[in-house]
């Protein structure tokens, strides 16, 4: 059977739907047709309260830094903190320009799939990144801020900072594998997957003009 | 647009988002969460609908862009939920049905063996949509639009050339 044929018989199923085929009137305009502008934020409301955060620690991390500048056991901590967080900041900024910037309307189909799949797979390498970056900021931060705010020098307390950073260590890092294993890789691939079928889409078209 | 013009719209061009829902889900629940989510898109991009292309090929590409987002969210077990548990479009099986029309069956059979974006090409090739309509809301151009259905002319020919 060839195309043409079926595209008869498709014509004449258009046919048989424009006869059966009911519109629920009453349902439609009982549908909230406004709920989706704000499911459409979640996205961006999630990175908003990351860039504060990070912009907080930055800002709080960073100064006492200055402030003990001349103690490397605390400055060394609080640079590597800042240089994490201020990664995190300009990362997230990145994410939240490309999900803002996202033509939802006036795309047309290779353009906006292309889009998404280019914003999911950055998005995902990023998250992979941070979900190792997350244990080295926490032990970096901490002996800065129990100076700071409990005036404790952590490393007068071996024994505490050690076990803190066991702990640290010892939890996060299995969790960090196993979720960047079993979670994002296999997100990470499908994005990755459906990015290649379009340019391959794409593509043919080079190879064939 | 009003409402009222919205609900009119979407009555003339109910076939379109139907197809479009039975091509991408299976199954009838998930189905009917994809229709409301093309309604809502629609709704929601109505603001940005300058006139420029026919309707109808604003509408396709809003619901098969759509469609193509859900139907990977289907896939991952993440189908964002909507309110209504009723589908807004139905289809009376009492007078017909097509689950016996046997050409329908193979065809979407087919179109379910298909890629996102040669299930696109393939609905809208068969809605006897033009070339120039087809790269446009695809974004590819016309002479690729006749070189992937002429491709998928020959796989067709293999699968039913028993039938």
């Amino acid at each position: 059977m060839e195309l043409d044929e079926l595209k008869s018989a498709w014509a004449q199923y258009d046919k048989k739907l424009e006869e059966n085929l009911k519109l629920n009137e009453e349902l439609l305009r009982k549908m909230n047709l406004e709920k989706t502008k704000k499911e459409l934020q979640h996205p961006l409301i999630g990175e908003i309260v990351n860039i504060i955060a990070l912009s907080l620690i930055i800002l709080f991390i960073g100064s006492n830094t200055i402030k003990y500048l001349h103690e490397l056991r605390f400055s060394i901590p609080g640079f590597i903190s800042v240089a994490i967080a201020l990664f995190g900041l300009t990362t997230t900024i990145m994410k939240t320009n490309k999900l803002l910037n996202i033509d939802y309307y006036g795309s047309s189909i290779i353009a906006l799939q292309k889009e998404i799949a280019s914003v999911n797979k950055f998005i995902l390498t990023q998250r992979r990144i941070e979900y190792f970056l997350i244990p080295i900021l926490i032990i970096a931060m901490t002996p800065i801020a129990f100076k700071i705010i409990n005036n404790v020098d952590l490393y007068t307390r071996l024994t505490l900072f050690i076990t803190e950073i066991v702990l640290i260590l010892g939890v996060s890092f299995p969790i960090t594998l196993w979720v960047n294993k079993y979670l994002y890789d296999k997100k990470f691939q499908n994005a990755k997957r459906f990015l290649e079928d379009i340019e391959r889409f794409e593509r043919e078209e080079t190879v064939n003009e | 647009m009003k409402k009222e013009e919205f609900i009119s719209l979407i009555k003339v061009n109910r076939n379109l988002i139907y197809k479009i829902c039975v091509s991408y889900c299976k199954d009838e629940e998930n189905r009917k969460d994809l229709e409301q989510e093309i309604l809502l898109q629609l709704w929601k991009s109505l603001k940005s609908f300058d006139g420029r292309v026919k309707i109808t090929t604003w509408m396709y590409r809003i619901g098969l862009n759509t469609a193509i987002s859900f139907y990977r969210n289907e896939n991952k077990g993440n189908v964002k939920k909507i309110q209504l548990d009723e589908s807004i479009i139905t289809l009376s099986i009492d007078e017909y049905n097509p689950e016996k029309d046997q050409n329908i069956i193979l065809l979407y059979q087919f179109i379910e063996k298909l890629g996102e974006m040669d299930k696109a090409l393939i609905l809208l090739y068969l809605d006897d949509v033009k070339h120039k309509d087809i790269a446009e809301i695809l974004g590819i151009s016309e002479s690729n639009v006749a070189t992937k259905i002429s491709r998928i002319k020959l796989t067709l020919k293999d699968q039913f050339k028993t039938i």
